[in-house]
């Protein structure tokens, strides 16, 4: 892999917290939880009926490519708002994008248009007669088209379908195209919306929780499926340097790995899994002594938990204890194919403001050997920071953030001074 | 034609990653030799559209595999527990791990080091229909679990990785009809860049109703009205499986395989305007990857043919502005041979000028009446495939003589 450094400066998020980071943000260290009754669909006939919606009412509405049509898929919608945010965070919105590049992690993208597709099909509705969905727009690739079009993006452009650990795997791919040098900024990331097919599936699984989202605690019974987008601004530290972009947080490395254990379910030994981090670190070049957050996939289902738990004791050996773990899935469910991406923004904010948001809903009874962040949440400095995220198929995947305060003063020849924390940039920003 | 230069390709690929296996499954043959000298003898035949699958009109014809060794890789109830997309999948693979002579003892202990990939354009459309049915039906009682665990593209992925023990870096690819370009793209970055020796990159297609209906929807939308009427195979949408074993030529060199041909530069991304200094754009870009694509290109084998051609962009406009650079290069046409593949398209592009450089002979039946410059008895050095969708993503790979 080539040298080229990477870095993150611009961040977006839509959530059950509504449209923005700092709402995001702000709900992650409140402890708030956006769990609340399904409204999307008729959740009657189902074991479960718990979600964490967006409130669509409140968001921007987005047109196609920039015309009067409004986007008429919703993932894309919200990846669209999110992508927005990023790009403006990062002083990009609206500047020369033809080096820019962007990476999608999406596992149900325009599930609710192939789906009325398949009502019209499944009734044997004439053409002609009926309007089907736009056949484009009901695919998974059209929020990449949809990104790619708004921003007439020139550079690569992918689109990554690993079920739940898919924008993990964006985050990293989008990575390498600027490691790679062929890209100079990359936009990497997903969106997922709660439709009724993704709810029944989990639910036939009894994955659905019928209280809440206790991650890693023993008495845990699942999660609820949350909606949301997460993009990340993705940029060579050299081009971010020259234009004197505020850096949130290096991307280190990342890894990824295949359990070959079973298609649906995490590993019983977690040494698939581990293997992901590992590569991880090894791709990052970070002993795992050095690392002082994890971002869990915490699903809160009985097999994730303990395969997880395994992974990191089998990835961090005894260091494990003093890494600080925490899950984010209580707040905002899981948001299938966009909870890397929006995990991977909570690990940065972590790594900004010295703050681990609380894992929620503990009945203190889990395993002793992991510092959980519980409570209140934990104030802890954090210089390096692993988000990490596991799917159908076996698909595991890890990404490894750095502070901006690990950057040497030597990289790419510039002085310290030149690489801020975006606390600092933000203050000389504002003086000029 | 220029094609005295005995220069290795070898020598001008800055990181090569060699190609030394291919796995088949088409709806005319199973098996990459078989399917390739039925292709090179304009020996692909296809069947009627039946019936029972509502055709566009009397005439159509389809592309449905039939057959397919599938007890060579997988017992009764591992195929049970699949889907066809799996199952397809699966056997390409296991295929193409044969021709590349990496066998299942090679395979234990070093699972760890083998990455897998895999594509599609619409490869999960048809399970997670039937997955839905009984939401469609109003009948969530009868829901099926089994079916939910297929629904995801990585599914695929990881049937193949548990399949032959694969832990190695693993992800799956859904960006329509360019995935193909993009898994041979990952694949080949994770070995150049030392994350694994070897890597499987699987690029599937399968069909069911309603997979027909949205292809049928997608044609009009893109004004190929012809739907299946010319007698070219182009237009026949087809299923199946392609498979790859990407490897370095370490690894390659260790194991004392050979290598049918070399991958190297390769370039994608959308087009957003239909100009030609847009697709000169993209041609530089590419050309300036790396020298070795300077240096040498004897056919293009694009991803025209039949009633291909779109509002977004023309892929001619892409081939064109590439023989301005090697002018002297000829074109040469998979799809009018293989029929219409989806994101398999790429890879049996890219296998067919792979298997021609290899046996240094080019096949008559490839070429196009355009630019038919190179003859069979020339030796050809490397070639480029490239690919323009109707939404328009393009790619380019450069492919040298190993």
């Amino acid at each position: 892999m080539s040298s080229s450094r990477v870095v993150v400066t611009g961040l977006g998020a839509v959530s059950c917290f509504g449209a923005g980071v700092h709402e995001f943000w702000r709900g992650l260290t409140s402890g708030a939880s956006g769990q609340t009754a399904i409204r999307r669909f008729d959740e009657a006939g189902y074991r479960s009926s718990l979600a964490a919606e967006v409130p669509w009412a409140g968001l921007p509405s987005i047109s196609v490519d920039g015309g009067s049509a409004p986007l008429v898929e919703d993932a894309s919608w919200i990846a669209s708002v999110a992508a927005d945010e990023a790009m403006s965070d990062a002083g990009l919105l609206g500047t020369d994008s033809r080096t820019t590049g962007c990476v999608v992690g999406t596992l149900f993208s325009s599930i609710h248009l192939f789906e009325r597709y398949g009502r019209l099909f499944f009734r044997s509705s004439p053409v002609g007669e009926v309007e089907y969905p736009d056949v484009d727009t009901s695919s998974v690739a059209y929020q990449l088209e949809c990104l790619v079009g708004r921003f007439r993006l020139g550079g690569p452009a992918t689109l990554i379908s690993t079920a739940c650990s898919s924008s993990t795997d964006a985050i990293g791919c989008a990575a390498d195209f600027i490691r790679n040098g062929e890209a100079d900024a990359m936009l990497a990331g997903g969106a997922d919306i709660l439709w009724e097919m993704a709810h029944a599936g989990f639910n036939s699984f009894f994955s659905i929780t019928r209280e809440c989202v206790r991650s890693f605690d023993t008495s845990r019974s699942g999660f609820f499926i949350g909606e949301g987008a997460g993009m990340l601004m993705l940029e060579s530290l050299e081009h971010a340097l020259a234009r004197g972009a505020r850096i949130y947080a290096e991307v280190r490395g990342y890894g990824l790995s295949n359990t070959a254990f079973h298609l649906t379910a995490t590993s019983e030994d977690g040494s698939g899994e581990a293997l992901a981090i590992r590569r991880c670190l090894e791709d990052a070049g970070i002993a795992h002594s050095r690392i002082d957050y994890v971002n869990a996939h915490g699903t809160a289902t009985p097999h994730n938990d303990v395969s997880e738990i395994k992974a990191l004791k089998t990835a961090f050996g005894t260091d494990v204890a003093g890494i600080a773990v925490s899950s984010v899935k209580a707040n905002i469910g899981h948001c299938m194919g966009a909870a890397g991406a929006l995990e991977a923004i909570a690990t940065i904010k972590c790594v900004e403001q010295g703050f681990i948001p609380p894992t929620l809903n503990s009945t203190g009874d889990l395993d002793t050997e992991l510092d959980f962040a519980l409570d209140s949440g934990k104030v802890r400095n954090v210089d390096f920071a692993i988000s990490q995220s596991f799917g159908f198929g076996g698909a595991c995947s890890a990404v490894l953030f750095g502070s901006p305060r690990q950057i040497e003063p030597s990289a790419q020849g510039l002085g310290a001074t030149e690489c801020l924390p975006p606390d600092e940039a933000r203050k000389r920003h504002a003086h000029g | 034609m220029k094609l005295g230069s005995d220069t290795l390709m070898a020598d001008l690929f800055a990181t090569p990653v060699c190609l030394t296996g291919i796995g088949a499954i088409t709806p005319f043959a199973s098996g990459w030799q078989e399917v390739f000298r039925l292709a090179s003898a304009s020996g692909a035949t296809f069947a009627p559209w039946g019936t029972d699958l509502d055709p566009p009109h009397a005439g159509a014809r389809l592309g449905l595999v039939r057959d397919y060794p599938k007890a060579r890789y997988c017992s009764e109830r591992q195929l049970r527990l699949m889907d066809r997309a799996m199952a397809l999948s699966v056997v390409a693979s296991g295929m193409a791990f044969e021709d590349a002579h990496i066998s299942d003892d090679d395979r234990i202990g070093s699972g760890e080091r083998i990455g897998t990939i895999t594509a599609s354009m619409r490869g999960e459309w048809a399970t997670r229909y039937r997955f839905a049915m009984p939401m469609l039906g109003n009948d969530v009682g009868v829901i099926n679990p089994a079916h939910f665990s297929m629904v995801a593209p990585s599914a695929v992925c990881g049937q193949i990785a548990l399949s032959f023990g694969l832990r190695g870096w693993s992800t799956a690819l859904s960006s329509g009809e360019i995935s193909g370009m993009h898994a041979l793209a990952r694949g080949a970055s994770l070995v150049a860049a030392g994350r694994a020796p070897i890597v499987v990159v699987c690029v599937y297609e399968v069909f069911s109703k309603i997979t027909l209906h949205q292809i049928k929807a997608r044609w009009r939308k893109y004004g190929r009205c012809n739907l299946l009427q010319s007698d070219l195979n182009s237009d026949v949408p087809i299923e199946g499986a392609c498979a790859f074993i990407l490897e370095s030529a370490e690894s390659a060199a260790r194991r004392g395989v050979d290598s049918y041909a070399l991958l190297g530069a390769m370039t994608h991304g959308y087009l957003h305007e239909d100009r030609p200094e847009s697709y000169r754009a993209v041609v530089s870009r590419h050309l300036g990857k790396s020298p070795e694509t300077g240096a040498a290109c004897d056919f293009v084998m694009s991803g025209l043919g039949g009633a291909k051609g779109n509002s977004r962009g023309d892929e001619q406009g892409l081939v064109t502005s590439l023989f301005e650079e090697y002018p002297e290069a000829s074109e040469l046409r998979a799809r009018p041979l293989f029929g219409d593949g989806a994101a398999q398209s790429v890879m049996f592009q890219v296998a067919s000028a792979a298997q021609m450089l290899k046996n240094q002979r080019v096949e008559p039946a490839f070429m196009s009446d355009a630019r038919s410059g190179i003859t069979s008895g020339e030796r050809p050095r490397a070639a480029i495939a490239t690919q323009l969708t109707d939404r328009g993503a393009y790619g380019l790979i450069s492919i040298g003589r190993a």
